[in-house]
């Protein structure tokens, strides 16, 4: 099994979970890479949870299976909750800070998790947690919409199966007309890996106080 | 984790979705005419057939349902073309009349018809299994395992059928269909030169033509049986050992894995034709081990074949099937795994880490920011306040009308069964109001004869179409009447059902208090009526502004000086771009996901929204 390696990405519907994917996955083949990957289409893209499958290496399915993740991307804070059981016992998880609250909890009159929740039941699982703010460094970027390439670049960061220049290729050639943002928001998600204080959980909570 | 192993793939290889390789491997195998109806998960396939279409000079285009899809790839292929077809699982159904005919005459081009199930309802009202349809039809059935595969044996398919002149079943899965690979394209087959040439006896299907061509049939599907024997249409992975699997489909990908988890050796066997079986292969295959196990997902379609299969001959070996791997849902290597594991004796280890339950919020589809269909439910909730009116439900994002704070669904049972059921309703509960919902594709998928009817059996019934001007559930394709149409003139749905009969009004949903007030006004009239509430989906309409280079509306801010938090916007309207802050105390838009339609500023009593110039993007 040590010649495969499984990412799950996980967020809601119009979060760009779909790119990120096919991101990943050309990347993977244009390192030389052999993959296979799964999406979500349908219904679940209507504001839904919304997960994809990235595996490389000598695979033939395009499942993972619970467990069995190596990384767990999540963009939305409470679906790192929903997905965390896929992570492997010492898997990575980069977790974004996002929210993305559905009404419904507001009619049934049930409670958003806090921040220190979901981290608490998360690091209880992962090996390492990642946790980035991404929607401020989005908006900082000027791109409400570039989260998921901020994903990228950590885990490009972290993860030696990906070149920094094959990424960006694949970035740049996936969108010709927003390429200098999504570049942009790609080496944000890198350097913040890189920046003191790290991406940890105190270093977000930190932050949030002295902007308040 | 550098360990991943290195092999390579060619770099000209392109990254595919199973449906996008299975489009390229039937025009690359000569299809050149190709007609379907979307549905998920089988959507993509037509989805990239127009799009290569010109390279080939195929026809390629949607039509207004499956039936008619399919009729219209028959009549290609009786002419001599080599012709396809598309659709979900239940989309065979509504074209299995077709389908139950043509399989005795067959056709002298090829018809290829791709089918795709959805093992976990990902999207979809049952788990129907279309392998049953090639026993009930007597044709051929192919199943690839990932997206290469579906590319090459799209290819044979097209070739089998023009060789024995015999409709092909090409049946895919929701994961077959969205799961994504390297593709490798090999050469073109150029399709002959034809047309029609007249040969009723065959083609003409009264009950003495019928009868000679069943007994064609049988003549067809005895060569078709041998030449499978010899076909190499299968996979096999030896490892020397005494155990054997079986896999078809996806679940042959899955097994792949799960074998290697096992310090035994076990064989498998993948047969891409599972009907009709290769039948001296997998009788080798089973009597050079002692123990089999079959993997299927779904019904035990293949595990009844291979069991008849051993009692005809003789064979006495363990066969497992349903009785260790599930019935429902879909696989993956662990399911698979695990499954082996029980045939084999071996524990089964059980997941420790669970996360808490109420640390998992529901997060259901819910209508897009922007949507018109939500506003017409905030309008018909409005009148009818849950009482007790039946709402009969059709197919199609407005079905999510089901979920709160709507309560626009009472029944839903198939496309156009909101009309075909309304009769039922009002007859059956003469004192109570019936509605019946029903999008624009769906109006004319099979709407019409609902609508018919109705109107001739002079029932009391509101019909509401809600006309987003696109078939928008499965991603946005055409239909009669979609609004950004290059196929054609648009059609009329008000036209269609004033003369039927029907009083017919064309709203703008976003007209809160005219369409509030024609519902009430229109439910008291007798008879049918018919209410269109147009205006486009909001995706489509972002979509277009981008294609044009204008600029995306600027979304709204809330002044809270103004809000008496009623709750209107958020929770009644229930705007996923508006939330309640309970901490502050205070209203919230999300500036990524607000489109900034305006309909909160119709609706808010307190003229608390206002639009702001947008700063990002
Ligand atoms: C027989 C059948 N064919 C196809 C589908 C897939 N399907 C589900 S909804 C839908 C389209 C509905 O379009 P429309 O009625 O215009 O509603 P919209 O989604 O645009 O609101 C389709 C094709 C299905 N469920 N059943
Ligand atoms: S896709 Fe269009 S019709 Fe469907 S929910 Fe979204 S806006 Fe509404
Ligand atoms: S509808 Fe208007 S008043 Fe009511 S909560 Fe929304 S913004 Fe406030």
């Amino acid at each position: 099994m040590k010649d495969i390696q499984n990412i799950l990405l996980a967020g809601v519907g119009g979060q760009g979970i779909v790119s990120l994917g096919h991101l990943i996955l050309q990347s993977a083949i244009n390192s030389g890479y052999k993959v296979k990957g799964a999406e979500t289409h349908g219904l679940s893209q209507r504001g839904g949870t919304v997960v994809f499958h990235a595996r490389i290496g000598d695979v033939m399915g395009p499942l993972i299976s619970k467990g069995e993740a190596d990384f767990l991307i999540s963009l939305e804070l409470a679906e790192t909750a929903r997905y965390i059981e896929y992570l492997k016992p010492n898997g990575t998880l980069i977790m974004s800070t996002r929210t993305i609250y559905p009404n419904i909890l507001q009619i049934i009159n049930k409670k958003y998790p806090k921040l220190e929740e979901i981290y608490d039941v998360v690091s209880k699982r992962a090996k390492t947690v990642y946790v980035i703010p991404t929607e401020s460094m989005a908006l900082e970027i000027g791109s409400a919409r570039a989260e998921n390439l901020i994903l990228l670049g950590a885990l490009i960061k972290l993860n030696p199966i990906f070149d920094y220049g094959i990424v960006e290729d694949a970035v740049a050639k996936r969108w010709p007309k927003a390429k200098e943002v999504n570049l942009k928001a790609l080496k944000a998600g890198y350097e913040y890996l890189e920046k003191s204080g790290g991406a940890t959980l105190s270093h977000v909570l930190d932050k949030k106080e002295k902007t308040m | 984790m550098t360990e991943v192993s290195t092999e390579t793939v060619s770099k000209s290889k392109v990254l595919q979705l199973g449906n996008q390789a299975t489009a390229r491997g039937l025009l690359d195998g000569g299809v050149r005419y190709f007609a379907a109806y979307p549905g998920t998960p089988s959507t993509e396939i037509m989805e990239e057939a127009i799009k290569i279409a010109p390279e080939y000079g195929a026809i390629a285009h949607w039509s207004t349902n499956e039936a008619v899809a399919l009729e219209e790839a028959i009549a290609a292929a009786m002419s001599g073309k080599f012709a396809a077809f598309a659709a979900k699982h239940v989309g065979l159904n509504v074209a299995s009349d077709p389908l139950n005919s043509v399989s005795y005459m067959g056709v002298p081009g090829a018809l290829v018809m791709c089918i795709a199930d959805d093992p976990a309802m990902h999207s979809s009202q049952n788990e129907q299994d279309t392998r049953w349809y090639g026993r009930l039809s007597h044709l051929p059935i192919i199943e690839p395992i990932d997206a290469q595969s579906a590319y090459d044996l799209a290819k044979k398919a097209v070739e089998i059928s023009h060789k024995f002149e015999i409709p092909v079943i090409f049946r895919l899965t929701t994961r077959i269909s969205h799961g994504l690979g390297p593709v490798e394209w090999s050469e073109r087959v150029e399709p002959p030169e034809s047309e029609f040439k007249k040969d009723p006896q065959r083609f003409v299907t009264i009950p003495a033509n019928a009868r000679k061509n069943k007994i064609r049939h049988h003549k067809v599907w005895s060569s078709l049986k041998e030449w499978v024997e010899t076909s190499g249409l299968w996979q096999e992975y030896n490892n020397g050992g005494k155990i054997g699997v079986i896999a078809t489909s996806v679940s042959g990908a899955y097994s792949y894995e799960a074998i290697k988890r096992f310090e035994e050796k076990i064989d498998l066997l993948i047969p891409f034709i599972t009907h009709p079986l290769p039948e001296q292969k997998v009788l080798d295959f089973i009597k050079s081990h002692d123990k089999i196990i079959i993997v299927e997902e779904l019904d035990d379609v293949l595990e009844r074949e291979i069991k008849l299969l051993a009692f005809n001959n003789g064979v006495n070996v363990e066969i497992h099937g349903k009785d260790v791997m599930p019935w429902d849902f879909e696989f993956n290597t662990k399911i698979v795994a695990e499954g082996i594991a029980k045939a084999l004796g071996k524990p089964v280890e059980s997941e420790k880490f669970v996360v808490k339950e109420d640390l998992i919020i529901p997060r259901p589809p819910t209508f897009c920011p922007g949507c018109p269909h939500r506003a017409t439910y905030f309008a018909l909730e409005r009148v009818f306040k849950r009482k007790d009116a039946i709402f009969s439900n059709d197919i199609g994002c407005y079905s999510l009308g089901v979920l709160p704070p709507f309560h626009g669904a009472d029944a839903l049972v198939a496309m156009g069964a909101s009309l075909g059921m309304a009769p039922g309703f009002a007859l059956s509960n003469p004192n109570k109001p019936i509605i019946s919902i029903i999008g624009d594709s769906t109006f004319w998928h099979t709407g019409l004869p609902g609508l018919a009817n109705a109107i001739w059996h002079n029932i009391n019934l509101l019909v509401i179409v809600m006309d987003n001007e696109v078939t928008a559930m499965t991603g946005m394709q055409e239909n009669p009447s979609a609004l950004y149409l290059p196929m054609g003139d648009k059609l009329s749905i008000e036209k269609v059902s004033e003369a039927m009969g029907a009083k017919t009004w064309v709203l703008d949903p976003f007209d809160e208090k005219t369409l509030r007030k024609t519902i009430k006004e229109a439910a008291e009239m007798p008879g049918v009526k018919v209410i269109v509430t147009r205006r486009a989906c909001a995706i489509v309409e972002t979509h277009e502004l981008k294609k044009k280079n204008e600029p995306l509306p600027p979304p709204v801010e809330v002044d809270m000086e103004k809000c008496v938090l009623c709750g209107i916007c958020y929770e009644d309207m229930a705007c996923p771009a508006i939330s309640l802050n309970v901490e502050e105390q205070k209203v919230e838009v999300d500036q990524a996901l607000c489109t900034g339609c305006g309909y909160c500023a119709v609706i808010c009593p307190k003229d608390a929204f206002y639009v702001v110039e947008r700063k990002l993007e």
